[in-house]
């Protein structure tokens, strides 16, 4: 008898967890030792997340090929890679805004602190490295 | 499809992409660590790198990332959404594909000994 469902791997605590952005800071920062690496890791982490659905897309694929006759699933297949783009999108549109507020802010401030001349032009390369990949 | 299998379709190979350790377990597992680190480096992104309180517009951009990172449970408020819910929609399309291939390779195995293995 063979097992009717084999369950795959699936990090319950971390799907249900409720997580948004520090809304206690009482005073504006940017730490130019690590802001830079640190917008680097999650631009990078972003395009992991792109390719991971590309993935996925793929097993659509290979599975609708598997099918054949059967398309049952299709819609929903297509329904879910479409979904799952629109919100790794989406969450890459807002990371941006956030290098953009960086960029600007750092701007702004360099005028009374010399110390932040630099990161304009190392903001500024990023941002456009950005742009160039979306 | 091998001789035996008497569905339209080859239930043994989607048993196979679809079970744990499957090709689709693989990329779904995948999928949510590169999830559970990106929150992790958002966070570091905004300890590196914040406005003050909730009215700036930095603030309100991490957190539309955190939300579209989203989550599977409404927690009393709200609904399911993002990435998190739309990574749990594909694990239950795997899972549904996997449980119907099992079933019909079951239904075949039962009938072929029902039938004396002839049908």
């Amino acid at each position: 008898m063979i097992s009717k469902y084999d369950s795959m791997f699936w990090d319950d605590a971390e799907a249900k967890a409720r997580k948004a952005a520090n809304g206690t800071y009482t005073t504006w920062s940017y730490d130019s030792d690590r802001a830079l690496n640190d917008f680097t890791k999650a631009k990078e982490k972003i395009e992991d997340i792109k390719q991971d659905i590309a993935e996925i897309g793929n097993d659509f694929s290979n599975l609708k090929a598997l099918y054949e006759e059967f398309t049952g699933y299709n819609e929903s297949m297509d329904n879910a890679f479409s979904q799952l783009n629109q919100s790794v999108e989406a969450v890459s549109s807002y990371m941006n805004q956030v290098f953009n507020d960086a960029l600007e802010d750092v701007n702004a401030r360099a005028q009374e602190d010399k110390a932040l001349v630099t990161e304009i032009g190392r903001l500024s390369e990023m941002l456009s490295n950005t742009v160039e990949n979306d | 499809m091998n001789n035996n299998m008497k569905k339209a379709y080859d239930y043994e190979a989607i048993l196979d992409y679809c079970k744990s350790g499957g090709k689709s377990d693989q990329h779904l597992t995948k999928l949510q660590e590169d999830l559970k680190a990106l929150r992790t480096l958002i966070y570091n992104c905004q300890t590196s790198y914040h406005g003050i309180g909730t009215d700036s517009s930095v603030y309100k951009a991490y957190n539309k990332v955190f939300y579209h990172i989203g989550e599977v449970n409404d927690n009393g408020s709200g609904t399911p959404h993002g990435l998190w819910y739309n990574a749990y929609g594909v694990k239950t399309l795997f899972n549904m594909m996997y449980y119907n291939a099992s079933k019909d390779k079951e239904q075949d195995n039962d009938d072929s000994i029902l039938y004396g293995g002839y049908r």
